[in-house]
């Protein structure tokens, strides 16, 4: 009787359990179909009826306008692949570059480069002084230097793949060593194929600061053809009513909600794909930095 | 015997000396560039106290000392930033650690990994989106035409206006949904994985003396997260004089209206709107310095306090 008690008390705690987690799923996903109804409503019924969940009257006008007029588009989707795809290229390696000797008990600067990375961590000099640095002194607006180059090597990186890097057995650099083995070499040849996992982990996170950095282009990239997708999603307002004017479909002040809906939908797409297709590394090496780190 | 590894003792030693050149040159970059972009521009924090002007220079501009302090701790407007500032965060920790927690057990008790890595996946979408997306999507929901008001006006009741100045008391709640709906996810996996770290003997064993799931998820899963509790919470608690710029300065509209300032203008939206809209750039280092000192201050005393309490949880 008892255990009976208890795998129904079991079989509700799993119910209720399930229940939470898909209602929880919805909370998450509702924004999103709105966003994709809109996307293929037609304006006059966003008008009308407002945003629903379910598109009341279907139209790919807003696509077909946002194909009429790609070129900011695809302006934007250049300059953010040149710095997601650079960018996290250049900054995983330098991170997996430092996080190496960091690794290293025997490393005799590992405390003085420690307390370095650690004093950024504590005491960031504020948004003014490096906005006066990058703009007065490096004169840095509107390149893609401005757009890569501050992101790279952050503390919370570097301790994760430190982390996962002094977890190799040391016997294996041993060997390679005794056989004349440079630690340059042994880094590329022995710990990157190994740190596989935690590299990836690292580089999706930060291909997705990259991809959504509208921060660094809202303060440093004022000329338009310098605009990465953040900055064409900030501005698209105006944008979306402009490329509406360019096909004479503007009509009074009728709004242009769905052609900003589908630009959104279009600038979040490719970084959801390489989440989709990697993602399966994020748990995995999340458990190795969180845990010790 | 000594004289067997005293030679390969020295050769020890004479790797590791060539080993630390190596090792040096491969911080270089890092090394430098955190000077250049973390290191460096403490110098300019000379202009909080002088009245600086761009072109005098950094140190042609004249000294005012404790003035800019002075003046922005008198006006009335700081108090209530600061106020926005440390409530809203505080609301976010209150909130959010408990329910990450919470679901990260509740997940782990869940032992389908497939749902597992489905519920994951979905939930960490919304990290992926920017803010600068998610304020369209924000709009949708609580615009004049949006999701709330189209329900409402086909119920014939009366629409609610979210974004006029008369709503802002229910702004700093319309923030924590959006800051949990972004963030949720990968706090999650933080949780998530520290458990998945754990021991399952000790999971099979209380099975077996009979416990039930509420109490193993209490004296089991709770303990064992205490350590990423408690490093997270520091984490935060250092970060409570700053905030997640996009969130308070896209979706409260307070890029392009402003009507909603009363309860959603926090220290790092005001220092914007200051320093380079308004190019004050040395009142701006002002407020940028405080809420740095305080940041850093906040952070080493809660860490001791956690240190005290639990020595293996502390953070440095």
């Amino acid at each position: 009787m008892k255990s009976k008690n208890k795998i129904g008390a079991s079989f509700a705690f799993d119910f209720f359990n399930v229940l939470w987690m898909v209602l929880f799923a919805l909370f998450c996903l509702v924004p999103l179909v709105i966003m994709i109804s809109a996307s293929f409503s037609s304006d006059e019924a966003l008008q009308n009826y407002g945003y629903t969940l379910f598109v009341k009257d279907w139209s790919i006008n807003a696509y077909k306008v946002v194909f009429a007029n790609v070129n900011p588009l695809l302006r934007a989707y250049g300059v953010s692949i040149v710095v997601t795809g650079g960018g996290t290229l250049i900054n995983v390696f330098l991170t997996a570059l430092i996080a190496y000797p960091l690794s290293k008990p025997h490393f005799k600067f590992k405390n003085a480069v420690t307390i370095m990375l650690l004093i950024t961590m504590l005491f960031s000099p504020g948004m003014v002084p490096t906005y006066i640095l990058i703009t007065q002194y490096l004169k840095w607006k509107n390149t893609f230097a401005v757009m890569i180059i501050p992101q790279i090597g952050m503390t919370f990186y570097i301790i994760l793949l430190r982390t996962f890097f002094s977890d190799i057995p040391k016997e294996i650099g041993e060997s390679a060593k005794m056989d004349g083995c440079s630690a340059f070499r042994e880094f590329l040849t022995i710990t990157v194929p190994l740190s596989l996992p935690a590299l990836a982990t690292c580089s999706i996170l930060v291909a997705l600061s990259y991809w959504n950095d509208w921060g660094t282009a809202y303060l440093y990239v004022d000329d338009n053809r310098m605009w990465n997708v953040q900055m064409l999603m900030i501005n698209l307002v105006q944008q979306a009513q402009e490329w509406k004017k360019n096909l004479g479909q503007l009509a009074g002040n009728q709004s242009s909600d769905s052609i900003v809906m589908a630009t959104c939908i279009l600038g979040t797409l490719p970084i959801m794909g390489v989440f989709m297709a990697l993602q399966k590394y994020i748990v995995k090496g999340m458990t190795v930095g969180a845990v010790k780190g | 015997m000594t004289k067997k590894t005293a030679p390969k003792e020295k050769k020890t030693r004479d790797l590791y000396a060539k080993e630390n050149v190596s090792y040096v040159l491969m911080c270089l970059p890092v090394v430098i560039k955190t000077l250049i972009f973390s290191i460096l521009p403490l110098l300019w924090i000379v202009m909080a106290f002088e009245n600086y002007k761009g072109f005098q220079g950094i140190f042609g501009s004249e000294w005012v000392w404790f003035k800019n302090f002075e003046y922005f701790f008198r006006t009335e407007i700081i108090w209530h930033v600061i106020r926005n500032t440390i409530a809203l965060n505080f609301l976010f920790i209150i909130v959010g650690t408990p329910t990450t927690a919470l679901m990260a057990m509740l997940m782990f008790e869940m032992k389908n990994r497939f749902a597992t890595k489905f519920f994951q996946t979905i939930y960490f979408i919304p990290y992926l989106i920017s803010w600068t997306v998610a304020q369209y999507c924000v709009e949708g929901i609580l615009g004049s035409n949006g999701l709330i008001n189209s329900v409402l006006s086909s119920l014939n009741l009366e629409t609610i206006k979210f974004y006029d100045a008369s709503n802002a008391h229910a702004w700093p709640w319309i923030l924590l949904i959006c800051n949990i709906w972004k963030g949720q996810g990968y706090a999650l996996i933080m949780d998530y994985a520290s458990l998945s770290g754990m021991d399952t003997e000790l999971f099979e064993a209380a099975e077996l003396d009979g416990a039930n799931r509420g109490q193993r998820m209490w004296y089991i899963s709770l303990p064992h997260l205490r350590k990423i509790i408690a490093i997270l919470l520091i984490m935060s608690l250092g970060g409570i004089f700053r905030s997640d710029f996009g969130l308070f300065w896209f979706i409260p509209k307070n890029d392009s209206d402003r009507a909603l300032l009363e309860t959603t203008e926090v220290l790092d939206t005001y220092i914007y709107q200051l320093s380079i809209r308004e190019t004050d750039y040395s009142a701006g280092t002002a407020i940028g310095l405080v809420q740095s000192v305080v940041g850093m201050v906040v952070l080493l005393l809660s860490n001791k306090i956690v240190k005290k309490i639990d020595k293996d949880s502390a953070f440095i």
